[in-house]
């Protein structure tokens, strides 16, 4: 299951500057347990010591945040675009 | 060239009043080349959905927070893959001063972190360098102007930090031992952003 990963600049520096990838893998949990286990220094970037995709992260397929299909479960087929992409937020200081 | 132009600036401020009560948020998109070309993109402030959704993990709504949709974030990483690099990224303050927050300092930081890491990597290189020219004295000339350009990239870089450090003051001894720290954070991106091939570039640019 041939899937087309894109790797947001930020995390760049782990994929030797690739910016777009190709995974095999049946859902995201394996995605990411492939993408990890290829590019070393992805781990810790993408999910936490627990396996849980920090909440900064947000993954989609074919255009769609995961939160919005099966999370992690989602499936995947052959051709499917997963984006990953670092959240930007921010905002006033409360005191 | 300005970071913003006076235009550019006079579009953040119309977007600021238009989404008032909500933070407005956005970014200028800049793709390098002979004639750089420029794209001011106002996003979609998502904080009240998010908040509607799950008030336990975004706890703040638009007035005081803002979270860019995801239908902006994929388009930004398209235009990444087209060459364009995220300059800056701006968002309002709602009825309060226009200051650099806790978490606009905390991102500074980051950066910080990235161009100390860069100045490391490029003070090895001229020492590599000028040793290697030392070694060869016959054919010095052939490194010298890597040398010259090795020298002017480290003063600018140094400039950088040093005006970064204006804004958020020095990483504790603690945040330059955890460099993952910058990720732990939801707020994150303003940060690393990372650089060209993750360096620091296009992260630093993001500071004003």
């Amino acid at each position: 299951m041939a899937v087309n990963v894109y790797i947001p600049t930020p995390f760049r520096r782990a994929t030797a500057g690739a910016p777009r990838v190709e995974v095999d893998a049946a859902d995201m949990k394996e995605l990411l347990d492939a993408l990890e286990g290829r590019y070393e220094g992805l781990r810790g970037l993408l999910r936490d010591a627990a396996g849980q995709v920090h909440h900064h992260v947000n993954l989609y397929v074919n255009g769609e945040e995961i939160g919005a299909l099966q999370g992690t479960a989602t499936r995947l087929k052959d051709g499917d675009e997963v984006s990953i992409i670092p959240a930007l937020a921010g905002g006033v200081w409360l005191s | 060239m300005a970071l913003l132009t006076e235009a550019e600036l006079d579009a953040i401020r119309k977007h600021a009043e238009a989404d008032y009560p909500a933070e407005a948020c956005g970014v200028l998109l800049v793709r390098p080349g002979a004639v750089e070309e420029r794209r001011l993109r106002a996003c979609r402030n998502i904080q009240d959905e998010l908040h509607a959704k799950d008030p336990g993990r975004f706890p703040r709504t638009a007035r005081t927070a803002y979270y860019i949709a995801h239908e902006d974030l994929l388009d930004i990483g398209r235009r990444e893959g087209e060459g364009f690099e995220v300059r800056v990224i701006y968002h309002s303050h709602v009825d309060a001063g226009a200051y650099f927050s806790e978490t606009d300092r905390r991102a500074r930081q980051a950066v910080l972190l990235e161009v100390y890491g860069l100045q490391k990597t490029l003070v090895a290189a001229r020492t590599a360098a000028r040793q290697e020219s030392d070694a060869r004295r016959g054919q010095s000339s052939r490194l010298q102007p890597s040398q010259a350009e090795l020298t002017t990239e480290l003063t600018a870089a140094t400039a950088l930090s040093r005006a970064i450090e204006g804004y958020s003051g020095l990483p504790t001894a603690d945040q330059r031992r955890q460099i993952g720290w910058l990720f732990d954070e939801t707020w994150f991106f303003d940060i690393d952003f990372a650089g060209k091939g993750g360096g620091v570039s296009s992260f630093a640019d993001r500071c004003p």
